[in-house]
C-alpha cells in the first residue's frame, strides 16, 4: 500500500494537459475558469448540504445527503485536478481521485435508488399541507368536541351537585318521615297494647294475625296460639253460622264492616259474650292486608240485661196474674156456662133413657152438645192456663185476630156485666206476627179492661168498646181499642205509660207501662189518641212477619 | 102429663144453656120455646102463651131483672124462675121481692128445677092463660 501510494505521488513523466491545448492561453483560461468555477460551486454545495443536514436534525435520509456531499466534493476535486493537470501531469493522483469519485457516485446512485421508495413515500409539502389542514380541521373539531365535552362535563357536575343536594334533602326528609312513622307506630302500638278493649286483625287466611293483650286475656289464648285460630274457631257454635256469613260478606265486599254481639268459647271452655265491631278491610294490595276488629267483653252487661229481662218478665207476669185475679169471677162464668149446659143435657139424657122406649135421637143430640160444651170449657181453661203459666218468653207466628178474639171471649162476661157492648172489626187474612202470644194477649186484655174501666162512669149513653185490627201503610199490624168513656185529660195522656201512674182509684199504674214495654220488646209502638166524638182510642202497631221479611 | 097450653119460655143469651135447657124441659115433658134476649121475647108476642118463664139474670141489653120489672109493670103476672151463674144475694132478694118463683144457681139440680117449674105451673090466678091441672 505505501508503495502504491508512493507510486501515485511519485514524479511522473507525462506531459501536462496544457500541452494538449498547445498552451493556448484562451483555451487554458477557459478550462481553468470553468473547472475552478465548477469546483468552487461543487465545494460550496456539500457545505450547504452539511449545514442543512446539521440544522435539520429531523431530516430524512441524512446518509444520502452525506454521500451526495462527499460525491460532489469528490467531483469538485476532479475539477480542481483538471486545473492542476493543465500544468502538473499528476494523472495517477487524478485517476485515483476520479476512482474515488466513481466509487462515491456509484454508491450514491445505489443509495439513492435504494431509498427511492422510502423517499417517494415521504409526503410532499402539498400533501403535508393538506394533512396539516385536515389535522388542523380535526384539531378544531376535537377542540370543539372537547369544549362541548367540558361543557357537558361541567353541566353534569352541576346536575350531580344539584341532585346530590336534592338527595341529601330527600334523605333528611325520609329520616324525618321515618322518625314520624316510628313515633306514630309507637303511639298506635302502645294504644293497641294498653287498650282495655280487645283489638285484633284478621288476615286473609281468616286467622288472628295480631291480637292485643286485652283480647288474649279475654279469650285465654296467647298471641301465638291465636295466629293459627280464626274468629269462627272461637265463636260459640250457635253463633257460628251468622258470624261466617258476616265475615264472608266483608271479605267479598258485600258489606264494609259489621257490628255484632255474639258468644266466644274461651280456651278454658267458658262462654263469654262479646261485641265485635270491624273496621273497613285494609287495602288487599297492602303488604299487611286484613280486617281490624274491636272486641269488647259484654258478658256482665248481658248478665245484667238477662236479669233485667227476667225481672221485667216477672213483673209482667205478676201484673197479668193480678189482672186475671180481677177477672176471676168473669172467667169462672165462662167455665160455668158450658158446665151448666153439660149438666142439663146430662139430666135430660137420663130422662130420655129412662122412658120406654128410650128417645135415643134426643140422647144422641144431647151427647153431641155435651162434647161441644166440654170442649168449650176446656178451651177456656187452656187459655187461662196459657195466661197464667210461668214460661220463658216464646215467640211464634201469631194470628192477631184469633188472639184478640180469645181475649174478648175471656172478658165476655165482664163486658156483659159492665153493660159494655163490644163491636169487633177484625180485618180478615191479616199476615201473622212473630210474637209471644201470652204477652200480646196481655196487652189486649189490659186495653180491654182499661176500656171497661173508662166507661164505668158512663150512664147517659151506651158503653161501647170497639176492637179493630188493620194493616197500616208500612205493613204493620195495628190493633185499635176504642172506648166511649169520658176520655183522657190531655195532661194525663203524657204520663199514661209511666210506671205507677194511674187514673183509677184502685189502680197500680202497672198495666200500660208493662204493655208498653211488651210492645217495644216486639219492635212495635203503643200510643193513645182521643176518640171521636167521645172516649179514647189505644192503638198498638207490630211489624208483621211478611213486613219483616220483605 | 102436661097441658098442651102450658108452654115454658126460656130467655138466655148463651146458646149452649139455651139448647140444654130446652132439651131438659122436653125431657120433663113440657112444651118449650127459647129466646136469645129479653128484647126478642118481648117482641115475639108469645107473652100470652107463657105458662112459665125461665130467665137468665145477666144478659146484654135488657137483663133478667129488668124484664121482670117490665112484665110486672105491664101487669103480666107470668111466673118467673131465674137461673144465674152467680149467687148474688142482692139480686136474689130483688127478684124474689118482685115475685119470682125461684132463683136457681147454675149448675142446676134437675129435681129442684123440676119442682120449681111445677110450683110455677101450679100457681093459681093466671092472668093470661092459667095452666090446667094435670
Amino acid at each position: 500500500m505505501p508503495s502504491y501510494l508512493s507510486w501515485l505521488l511519485s514524479p511522473q513523466d507525462y506531459m501536462p494537459h496544457g500541452m494538449c491545448f498547445l498552451w493556448q492561453p484562451e483555451l487554458i483560461a477557459l478550462h481553468v475558469a470553468s473547472d475552478s468555477a465548477t469546483a468552487l460551486a461543487y465545494y460550496s454545495i456539500p457545505i450547504a448540504l452539511g449545514y442543512f443536514v446539521w440544522k435539520r436534525t429531523d431530516f430524512a435520509f441524512p446518509s444520502i445527503f452525506i454521500l451526495t456531499s462527499l460525491f460532489i466534493l469528490a467531483c469538485g476535486t476532479t475539477h480542481i485536478m483538471g486545473v492542476w493537470t493543465l500544468w502538473f501531469p499528476d494523472y495517477r493522483l487524478d485517476g485515483a481521485i476520479k476512482a474515488v469519485t466513481a466509487l462515491l457516485s456509484v454508491g450514491t446512485a445505489v443509495a439513492i435508488w435504494h431509498v427511492m421508495p422510502l423517499a417517494l413515500a415521504l409526503p410532499s409539502t402539498a400533501q403535508l399541507e393538506r394533512i396539516n389542514q385536515r389535522l388542523g380541521g380535526e384539531i378544531d373539531q376535537r377542540q370543539r368536541a372537547e369544549a362541548a365535552l367540558r361543557e357537558a362535563n361541567s353541566e353534569l357536575e352541576r346536575r350531580v351537585a344539584a341532585r346530590t343536594a336534592e338527595l341529601q334533602d330527600e334523605v333528611l326528609r325520609r329520616r324525618s318521615t321515618e322518625a314520624t312513622l316510628r313515633a306514630s307506630e309507637e303511639r298506635w302500638r302502645s294504644m293497641f297494647e294498653a287498650s282495655a278493649v280487645g283489638i285484633a286483625v284478621i288476615d286473609q287466611q281468616n286467622h288472628f294475625a295480631a291480637a292485643n293483650e286485652a283480647f288474649q286475656k279475654m279469650v285465654g289464648y296467647t298471641g301465638e296460639e291465636l295466629k293459627s285460630l280464626g274468629p269462627l274457631d272461637i265463636t260459640h257454635e250457635d253463633d257460628r253460622k251468622t258470624a261466617q256469613e258476616m265475615i264472608e260478606d266483608v271479605q267479598n265486599g258485600a258489606r264494609q264492616d259489621y257490628h255484632t254481639e255474639k258468644r266466644y268459647c274461651r280456651k278454658d271452655g267458658k262462654v263469654i259474650w262479646v261485641r265485635v265491631s270491624t273496621a273497613r278491610a285494609l287495602d288487599p294490595s297492602s303488604p299487611l292486608p286484613g280486617v281490624p276488629a274491636i272486641i269488647e267483653d259484654i258478658t256482665e252487661r248481658k248478665g245484667a240485661e238477662a236479669a233485667l229481662h227476667d225481672a221485667r218478665e216477672a213483673l209482667s207476669r205478676a201484673t197479668r196474674l193480678t189482672m186475671m185475679g180481677e177477672l176471676a169471677a168473669s172467667i169462672a162464668h165462662e167455665i160455668n156456662q158450658p158446665l151448666g149446659a153439660i149438666i142439663m143435657n146430662g139430666s135430660a139424657c137420663k130422662r130420655f133413657l129412662a122412658i120406654s122406649p128410650p128417645d135415643l135421637d134426643e140422647v144422641k143430640d144431647a151427647v153431641g152438645e155435651i162434647v161441644r160444651d166440654g170442649n168449650r170449657a176446656s178451651d177456656v181453661l187452656s187459655r187461662i192456663r196459657a195466661m197464667l203459666k210461668n214460661t220463658a218468653s216464646e215467640r211464634t207466628q201469631v194470628d192477631v185476630n184469633q188472639a184478640v178474639a180469645e181475649v174478648l171471649a175471656l172478658t165476655h162476661h165482664e163486658l156483659q156485666q159492665q153493660r159494655v157492648s163490644v163491636q169487633t172489626d177484625l180485618k180478615p187474612n191479616l199476615p201473622k206476627i212473630l210474637a209471644d202470644r201470652v204477652q200480646l194477649q196481655q196487652v189486649v186484655l189490659n186495653l180491654v179492661v182499661n176500656g171497661i174501666d173508662a166507661m164505668r162512669a158512663v150512664t147517659d149513653r151506651s158503653r161501647t168498646l170497639t176492637v179493630r185490627s188493620r194493616l197500616d201503610d208500612r205493613s204493620n199490624i195495628v190493633v185499635d181499642v176504642t172506648d166511649s168513656g169520658v176520655g183522657l185529660d190531655p195532661a194525663d195522656r203524657e204520663r199514661i205509660f209511666d210506671t205507677f201512674f194511674t187514673t183509677k182509684a184502685d189502680g197500680m199504674g202497672m198495666g200500660l207501662a208493662i204493655s208498653n214495654s211488651i210492645v217495644e220488646a216486639h219492635h212495635g209502638r203503643l200510643w193513645v189518641e182521643p176518640a171521636s166524638p167521645l172516649g179514647t182510642v189505644f192503638s198498638f202497631a207490630l211489624p208483621s212477619v211478611a213486613g219483616v221479611s220483605s | 102429663m102436661t097441658d098442651n097450653q102450658s108452654i115454658v119460655m126460656i130467655v138466655d143469651d148463651d146458646d149452649s144453656i139455651r139448647k140444654a135447657a130446652r132439651r131438659l124441659m122436653k125431657s120433663f115433658g113440657f112444651a118449650v120455646e127459647t129466646f136469645a134476649s129479653a128484647e126478642e121475647f118481648l117482641g115475639s108476642e108469645r107473652l100470652g102463651k107463657t105458662s112459665c118463664l125461665i130467665l137468665d139474670v145477666q144478659m146484654p141489653g135488657m137483663d133478667g131483672l129488668e124484664l121482670q120489672k117490665h112484665l110486672v109493670a105491664s101487669s103480666y103476672a107470668i111466673p118467673i124462675i131465674f137461673i144465674t151463674a152467680f149467687n148474688d144475694d142482692r139480686a136474689r132478694a130483688e127478684a124474689m121481692e118482685a115475685g119470682a118463683v125461684g132463683y136457681l144457681t147454675k149448675p142446676l139440680d134437675d129435681a129442684e128445677f123440676l119442682d120449681c117449674i111445677h110450683a110455677a105451673l101450679k100457681l093459681p090466678e093466671r092472668d093470661a092463660s092459667p095452666p090446667t091441672q094435670s
